[in-house]
C-alpha cells in the first residue's frame, strides 16, 4: 500500500475540486442510539432464546441420547444464546446515526463495521415502521429508500422518528424542486 | 403533515383479505382434512389429542391470519396530498410512508376474478429501483382508484412542467450515432457464446443414458434402442436389472433433459434475439432493434442509464469479440435492465459509450489497486472452504475425480493471483473506471452522480490494516471494490457524495 500512501501526498484527483475542502465524513460525530432500545434487542435474542429452547427441549425429549449428549446440546444452546446477547450488547454501542445537511449516515456492526451514506438528494421515500415489541418499549424504525437500497435507523423514539421523516421530506422536496430534467 | 381527506379501503376488501388469508393456508388445510379423513372412521379431535393438536397447529395460524387480515383492513388509510403520498397500515407492524409524488413512476389500476366479483379495483403504485412493489391499496370502488391515479398524474404532470418551464428547453438533440451490425459478425458473436449452462446437462443426460444403456443389457444401440431408452420401453427379457431400478435413474434423465431443452431454447432466443441488428442514438435517445423471428425493440432515454460496462470472456478476448451493455433503471421491471450492444473492435468502445458519456482519452487518472493481501484472504476465507466441498463431491465420486479435484486447490489462487493484478479503478474528474477480470475482462464505468448510496466495511483484519470493502449502489446494480486502502475509500465516498449532492438533474 505504500504506492497509494505516497499518491496521497501529491493533491488527490487532478485539480477539480481540492479533497481536503470536502466535508470528511470519517469525521462525523455519529448520535449512538437511545440506551433503552438494548432492552429491543435483548428481547428479540430472548424470544429466539424461548422458542428455541422449546423446540429443542421437545426434540431432546424424543431422542434417544444418552443424558450427557442431553446436556451437553442444553448447555451448548444456552452458552450461544448468550454469547448471542453478549454480541448484541457490544454491537450496540458501535450503532449510531449522523444527519448532515446534505446526507445521513449510519453506522453499525461490531465485527464487520460498516458505514452507509446515503444523499439526500437520491431518497425516494421515507418511511417509519413501528414492531409489537418495539411498540411495547415506545420505539420506532425509520427506513430511508433510495432507489435500489435503504438505510435502516433503529431505537428512535416516535416522536423523534416522526420528526425526522418530516426533516427528510422537506428536504427531499426542496431538493426535488432544484431538479430539472436534462442531459448533464 | 399535509391537510386532506384520509381514505381507507372499501368494505369489500375485507374478504379479499380474508380469502387471500385462507388461501395462503390452502395446503395446511387440506392437510388437515387428509389427515381427518385418513383417521375418521375411530377417531375424532375430541377423542384423540394426537388429531386435536394437529388441528391447533392447523388451524390456529389461519385464524391468526385472517384476525391479522381483518385488523389490517382497518388500519389501512391512504391520503393524497398536493406533494405526497401517505400511506399508514399494519397491525402487528404498524408502517407510516411517505412517497413524494413526483417520485411515483406508475400507477396501475386492476382487476382480478375476485375484485370483479366484489366490484372493487387493485391500484398499484410503484418508485423506481425496488424489487417488489412498492405500494398494493388493494380493494377500493372504481371511482376513487380512478380518481386516485388522475390526481397522482394531473400533480405528476404539474411538477415536471414546472421543472422543464424552469429549465430553457434544450435546443441541440444531442449528438447522433448509428451503429448496425451484419448477420456475419452476429453469428461469430452467437458461436463463441457461453454455453456452459446448455452443454453441462446435455453431457450429463448423454452419461446416464449411456449407464442406462449399459445396465440394460441391450444389444447395438440404435437411435430406435435410444428413443426406447429415453421413453422407457426397455424389453424386461435379457435385462439384469428389474425395471423399477431405473426409476429414479429415469426421474434424474427427465430432470436433465428438460434441463436441457429449457437452456438450449434460452440460448437460442438470446442468439437468434440479436440477428438483423441495429442501434441509433438520437435526441437523447437510445433505439435498438433486433430479432431474428421475434422482433424487439428497446428505447431508452439516455438520463436512464445508471452506468455502461463492457466485457469479454477468455475465447472472445482472444478472437476480439465484446459486449457492451448499457444499464438503465426502468424497463419492464422497476429494477435495472440491460440494453445489449454486440461489438468487435475495443477502439470504438469511446464511440459506443457516447449516450452515457463522452470520454476525453487524454484525460489523465488517478489509478488505484487492490492490496495484494486479498490474494491470501480471500482464498483461506472463501476459496479454500469451496475447494473443500468441491474436494468432498469428487471423493463420492470416482478416485481419480478425487485426485484431480485437488487441482482446485492451485487453480482458485491461481485465480486470486491474477484477480488482484488485473483489478484497477480510474478515476476521473466526471466518472470512474473499474477494470477487473481473471481469464476475461469486464470495464464497468459509472458517472459519479449516479451514485444512489456508499457503503464502507471492515473486517477485524482489515481495520488494523487500514484497508476496506468499498460498495457504491447506483439504481441499476451495485459495484463493490474489495481491499483497498481505507482512506482512498473515504476520499472515493467523499468525492461520489460531493458530485451527487451537486447533481441537480433527474436519474430517470
Amino acid at each position: 500500500m505504500n504506492k497509494l500512501e505516497s499518491d496521497h501526498d501529491e493533491p488527490f484527483y487532478n485539480n477539480w475540486v481540492s479533497i481536503n475542502e470536502l466535508p470528511r465524513a470519517s469525521d462525523l460525530e455519529f448520535t449512538p442510539v437511545d440506551p433503552e432500545y438494548l432492552y429491543v434487542r435483548l428481547s428479540n435474542v430472548l424470544i429466539m432464546t424461548i422458542i428455541g429452547g422449546l423446540l429443542l427441549t421437545v426434540f431432546i425429549l424424543f431422542s434417544a441420547m444418552s443424558f450427557i449428549y442431553k446436556m451437553y446440546i442444553l448447555v451448548g444452546f444456552v452458552l450461544l444464546m448468550l454469547l448471542w446477547a453478549l454480541l448484541v450488547y457490544l454491537e450496540f454501542k458501535i450503532r449510531g446515526y449522523a444527519i448532515r445537511s446534505q446526507d445521513i449516515v449510519y453506522r453499525s456492526g461490531l465485527i464487520f463495521r460498516q458505514r452507509q451514506y446515503l444523499p439526500f438528494r437520491r431518497v425516494q421515500h421515507c418511511k417509519i415502521t413501528e414492531g409489537l415489541i418495539e411498540r411495547l418499549f415506545n420505539f420506532s424504525t425509520v427506513v430511508v429508500s433510495a432507489a435500489g437500497d435503504d438505510i435502516v435507523i433503529h431505537g428512535l423514539r416516535p416522536d423523534e422518528a416522526q420528526n425526522l421523516q418530516q426533516f427528510i421530506n422537506e428536504k427531499v422536496d426542496a431538493l426535488t424542486k432544484e431538479m430539472h430534467y436534462g442531459k448533464r | 403533515m399535509e391537510k386532506g381527506n384520509w381514505y381507507s379501503l372499501a368494505p369489500p376488501a375485507m374478504l379479499i383479505t380474508i380469502l387471500s388469508a385462507l388461501r395462503s393456508y390452502a395446503l395446511i388445510v387440506i392437510y388437515f382434512a387428509y389427515r381427518t379423513y385418513q383417521r375418521f372412521d375411530s377417531l375424532s379431535i375430541f377423542n384423540s389429542f394426537d388429531l386435536f393438536i394437529d388441528f391447533l397447529i392447523s388451524i390456529l395460524p389461519a385464524i391468526l391470519v385472517i384476525i391479522s387480515g381483518i385488523m389490517d383492513y382497518r388500519r389501512f388509510r391512504y391520503l393524497l396530498g398536493e406533494e405526497q403520498l401517505h400511506i399508514h397500515s399494519g397491525w402487528l407492524r404498524r408502517e407510516k410512508k411517505t412517497i413524494p409524488v413526483d417520485k411515483i413512476q406508475s400507477v396501475q389500476i386492476e382487476q382480478n376474478w375476485l375484485y370483479q366479483m366484489l366490484n372493487v379495483y387493485l391500484v398499484k403504485i410503484d418508485t423506481i429501483g425496488e424489487d417488489k412493489l412498492e405500494v398494493e391499496i388493494g380493494g377500493v370502488w372504481e371511482q376513487d382508484a380512478i380518481d386516485l391515479k388522475s390526481k397522482i398524474q394531473t400533480i405528476k404532470k404539474r411538477t415536471e412542467d414546472e421543472h422543464r418551464m424552469a429549465e430553457p428547453t434544450e435546443v441541440d438533440a444531442g449528438i447522433e450515432y448509428n451503429y448496425a451490425l451484419p448477420n456475419r459478425l452476429i453469428s461469430r458473436y452467437a458461436i463463441t457464446e457461453n454455453m456452459l449452462w446448455f452443454l453441462l446437462p446435455l453431457a450429463l443426460s448423454i452419461i446416464l443414458l449411456y449407464r442406462i444403456y449399459n445396465s440394460a443389457d441391450a444389444g447395438q444401440l440404435t437411435w430406435q434402442l435410444l428413443i426406447d431408452l429415453v421413453f422407457g420401453n426397455l424389453d424386461p427379457t435379457g435385462s439384469s436389472l428389474e425395471p423399477e431400478d431405473f426409476s429414479s435413474s429415469y426421474f434424474i434423465l427427465y430432470g436433465l433433459l428438460l434441463a436441457t431443452f429449457s437452456s438450449g431454447m434460452f440460448f437460442f432466443n438470446k442468439v437468434f434475439g440479436l440477428f438483423n441488428y441495429s442501434m441509433d442514438f438520437q435526441n437523447h435517445e437510445i433505439q435498438i432493434r433486433r430479432g431474428l423471428i421475434n422482433k424487439f425493440e428497446t428505447i431508452v432515454p439516455q438520463r436512464k442509464i445508471q452506468f455502461t460496462t463492457w466485457y469479454t470472456n477468455f475465447i472472445r478476448r482472444k478472437l476480439g469479440i465484446f459486449t457492451l451493455s448499457y444499464k438503465y433503471a426502468g424497463g419492464r421491471k422497476t429494477l435495472g435492465a440491460n440494453a445489449i450492444v454486440p461489438f468487435f473492435e475495443e477502439d470504438i468502445v469511446d464511440e459506443l459509450i457516447q449516450p452515457y458519456i463522452y470520454v476525453n482519452p487524454e484525460e489523465h487518472c488517478h489509478t488505484i489497486t487492490i492490496s495484494p493481501v486479498y490474494v491470501w484472504r480471500n482464498y483461506f476465507l472463501v476459496k479454500l472452504p469451496l475447494s473443500i466441498v468441491i474436494i468432498s463431491i469428487c471423493y463420492w465420486i470416482q478416485e481419480w475425480v478425487f485426485y484431480l479435484s485437488f487441482g482446485v486447490l492451485i487453480y482458485f489462487w491461481i485465480y486470486n493471483t491474477l484477480y488482484q493484478r488485473n483489478f484497477r479503478m480510474h478515476l476521473y474528474e466526471d466518472y470512474f473506471l473499474k477494470v477487473q477480470g481473471v481469464w476475461g475482462r469486464r470495464h464497468t464505468l459509472v458517472l459519479w452522480e449516479k451514485l444512489q448510496k456508499t457503503e464502507i466495511r471492515q473486517s477485524p483484519y482489515q481495520r488494523r490494516k487500514g484497508l476496506a470493502n468499498l460498495s457504491l449502489h447506483t439504481a441499476a446494480s451495485n459495484i463493490s471494490i474489495p481491499y483497498i486502502n481505507l482512506k482512498t475509500s473515504e476520499d472515493i465516498v467523499d468525492y461520489g457524495l460531493y458530485r451527487t449532492e451537486r447533481s441537480k438533474v433527474f436519474l430517470f
